[in-house]
C-alpha cells in the first residue's frame, strides 16, 4: 500500500444471542435442525400472529451493552425495517432505529500497528434474524430455510476508528473475546452466529475528513476479514490513483477469487421505510433490571489480564495468552490455587495444556490438581521436564495419578548416587579424548558429559545430581 | 413541498414500477399534494406537551425464554407454493433481471 494513503474502517457486527427460544416466539434456536422444523405462525409471518419479546434476549443484550461501556437507555423502540427478500417472510425485520437500546460505548484493543487503541461503539441495538437462502442447493432455484427467522441478534455499530485491515481483525477478535467471556453468544462465525459488515474508505495521510465509503459484505469467516478489507482498500487506492473516484456502494467479497464485486443495483435498492413497530409497546428497562444484568457480568478480559500481571507477576504477553479465553483463565487459576508456582503453571498451561486442548476440541483434559502435581514432581527433582511431558500426555489420554503413572512408566529420576556413579564411569570410560580435553580446561564439555549420562540412563538420571557426580569424578 | 420528476422516477424504480413519461407531471403534482397535506402535522405544537400515541400498554412485557412453539395447523409443505426436501423453493434471485 502506498504510504500516502490512510484506510478508515468501521465495523457493523451482528451477534446471535445465546437463548433457547427466538426473539418474539417460542420456537427453538438450536442450530442444525432439519430445515423449516423450528417455525411457527410468528416467525413465518402468518397473518394475525403477534410478537412477544424474549426477556432473556433483552437481558443478554443489556449485558453486552454494559460490557462495552454503553449508555443503556431506559426506553427504546422497536421498528419495522421493510424490505423484500424470500428469507424474510413478514416483508420486514423487527429492529431498532432512531431509539436504540444503547449508545456511546467503547472497546479497547491492541492494534498490531498503533498499540493500545480505544474504538468507539456508536450504538448497540436488538433485532431479529432473517431466514437463510441457499442458492446452490437446487438448479435455477433458491432454497429457503426459516429456522433462523426470528433468532435474537444484537447489532454493534463501531465508529470509523480502525486504520487498517489488520486492525479491524484485532478489533473483531477483542470484541469476540469479550462477548464469549460474558457468555451472551458463542460467536461462531462458521455457524453464522457472528457476522460482520465493514465500511471502508481511504484518505490522504494527514487528512481528517471522511471520504466516500463502501460497505463490504459477505465476510463469513474470521480469516477473511483482513483479506476482504485489504482487497477493497487496494481497489479504492488504485481507482483514485488512476483518476477515478469511489462511489458509495455495497461490495460483495468473493473468498474463492479473493475479489470484491459491486452488488447488483436491485440488491441494494435500500429504502427501508422504518416506522415504529405497532405490535410492540416501547421497551422500558427498570434500573433494577439493568443492575441485575450488571451483577451478572464476570471479570472482563482486560481487567483479568491486568490482574494476572499484578497478582501472578506474569508478563503482558503471558497474561494475554492465559486470559484469551475465560475457560483457560479459570483453569490457570485453579492450577495456581492447587497450588503451583504461578510462572511454572503459566508455562505448562501455555504449552502442554493448550497444545493438547487444540487437538481435542478445546478440552483441557488434565485436571488442575493433576497438572499442579506434575509441576511439583518436576520441581522436587522426581521427574525431568521431558519425562513430565510424557506423564502429562498419559494423564491426558488415560487419566490417573501422575506419580503412579510416572512410577509405572519407569520415569522417576534416579537420584541414587551409586547408580549414577556407574553410568558416569561408563560414559567417562567411553570418551577418554573428551575427558582429556576437559581436564585441559575445555569445561564447556560438561554439558556433553551430562547429555551422555542422560542417554545412557535412558533419561532417568537426575541431571543435577549427574553433573555433581561428573564434577567429582573429573576433578579426582 | 414539491416532488421533482427525478424523485418520482427514483421512487418508481424502488417500487419496480414503470411510469410513462407523459404521466410524470401529474404524478409529481399528486405526490406533492399528499406531502403538503401530511406536512400540516408539523404545525401542531408538540414540544413535549403531547404524549406520542402508542397502542396498547406503555411498556412491553417479557416472555420467559422457554421453547414452546405455537403449533401450525398443518406443516409448511401444505401451504408453500413450492416445497422440496424440507425447503421452501423460490425462483433463483436475479433470474429475471
Amino acid at each position: 500500500m502506498s504510504q500516502a494513503w490512510e484506510t478508515v474502517i468501521g465495523l457493523e457486527t451482528h451477534v446471535q444471542l445465546r437463548t433457547r427460544s427466538k426473539m418474539f416466539c417460542g420456537c427453538s434456536t438450536s442450530f442444525g435442525a432439519p430445515p423449516n422444523t423450528q417455525v411457527c405462525p410468528v416467525c413465518l409471518g402468518l397473518p394475525g400472529a403477534l410478537p412477544v419479546a424474549n426477556g432473556a434476549a433483552i437481558g443478554l443484550a443489556v449485558r453486552g451493552a454494559l460490557a462495552l461501556g454503553c449508555t443503556v437507555h431506559p426506553k427504546s423502540i422497536f421498528a419495522r425495517k421493510n424490505y423484500f427478500y424470500p428469507d424474510l417472510p413478514k416483508g420486514y425485520q423487527i429492529s431498532q432505529f432512531d431509539q436504540p437500546l444503547a449508545t456511546q460505548g467503547s472497546l479497547s484493543f491492541l492494534s498490531p500497528e498503533r498499540g493500545a487503541v480505544t474504538a468507539t461503539i456508536v450504538r448497540l441495538h436488538l433485532e431479529e434474524d432473517a431466514g437463510k437462502s441457499i442458492h446452490d442447493r437446487f438448479p435455477k432455484a433458491t432454497a429457503v430455510d426459516l429456522n433462523r427467522s426470528g433468532v435474537p441478534l444484537i447489532e454493534i455499530v463501531g465508529g470509523p476508528d480502525l486504520r487498517s485491515p489488520a486492525e479491524a481483525r484485532a478489533y473483531l477478535q477483542t470484541l469476540k473475546q469479550l462477548l464469549e467471556y460474558i457468555g451472551i453468544s458463542d460467536c461462531d462465525m462458521e455457524k453464522g452466529s457472528l457476522r460482520v459488515d465493514a465500511n471502508v474508505s481511504i484518505r490522504r495521510a494527514g487528512e481528517t475528513a471522511l471520504n466516500t465509503r463502501t460497505e463490504v459484505k459477505n465476510i463469513n469467516a474470521f480469516s477473511f476479514v483482513e483479506k476482504a478489507l485489504g482487497v477493497e482498500r487496494d481497489r479504492q487506492i488504485a481507482l483514485v490513483e488512476s483518476g477515478g473516484s469511489v462511489s458509495q456502494q455495497t461490495m460483495l467479497y468473493d473468498a474463492k477469487e479473493s475479489t470484491v464485486r459491486p452488488q447488483r443495483s436491485k440488491e441494494e435498492s435500500h429504502d427501508y421505510r422504518y416506522f415504529p413497530e405497532p405490535d410492540l409497546p416501547p421497551l422500558v428497562l427498570t434500573p433494577e433490571f439493568v443492575a441485575e444484568q450488571q451483577s451478572e457480568l464476570p471479570e472482563l478480559p482486560g481487567q483479568k489480564r491486568e490482574r494476572f500481571m499484578a497478582q501472578y507477576a506474569l508478563s503482558r504477553e503471558h497474561a494475554t495468552v492465559l486470559t484469551a479465553s475465560r475457560a483457560v483463565a479459570e483453569y490457570y487459576e485453579h492450577v495456581v490455587r492447587a497450588p503451583a508456582e504461578p510462572q511454572s503453571a503459566a508455562n505448562w498451561v501455555m504449552t502442554e495444556a493448550l497444545a493438547d486442548a487444540k487437538d481435542h476440541q478445546e478440552q483441557l483434559r488434565v485436571s488442575p490438581a493433576a497438572l499442579a502435581q506434575i509441576i511439583a514432581l518436576v520441581k522436587g527433582g522426581t521427574l525431568s521436564n521431558q519425562a513430565a511431558k510424557r506423564v502429562f500426555a498419559e494423564v491426558a489420554s488415560k487419566g490417573g495419578d501422575p506419580r503412579t503413572i510416572a512410577e509405572s512408566l519407569g520415569l522417576v529420576l534416579v537420584a541414587d548416587t551409586n547408580v549414577l556413579a556407574a553410568w558416569v564411569s561408563d560414559v567417562l570410560g567411553a570418551h577418554a579424548p573428551e575427558v582429556g580435553r576437559y581436564k585441559n580446561g575445555e569445561t564447556k564439555l560438561m554439558a556433553f558429559f551430562v547429555g551422555q549420562v542422560m542417554r545412557a540412563s535412558k533419561g532417568k538420571a537426575d541431571p543435577k545430581l549427574a553433573q555433581r557426580v561428573l564434577e567429582e569424578k573429573l576433578s579426582a | 413541498m414539491s416532488v421533482s420528476r427525478d424523485e418520482v422516477l427514483r421512487i418508481a424504480q424502488l417500487a419496480e414500477l414503470d411510469v410513462d413519461d407523459d404521466a410524470l407531471p401529474e404524478i409529481a403534482e399528486q405526490m406533492s399534494r399528499i406531502l403538503d397535506y401530511v406536512a400540516q402535522l408539523s404545525a401542531i405544537p408538540t414540544n413535549g406537551t403531547v404524549k406520542t400515541f402508542v397502542p396498547g400498554p406503555d411498556a412491553m412485557r417479557f416472555r420467559p425464554d422457554e421453547v414452546a412453539p405455537s403449533p401450525l395447523m398443518f406443516g409448511p409443505a401444505q401451504f408453500a407454493p413450492a416445497f422440496k426436501e424440507g425447503f421452501f423453493v423460490v425462483p433463483k434471485l436475479g433470474q429475471f433481471e
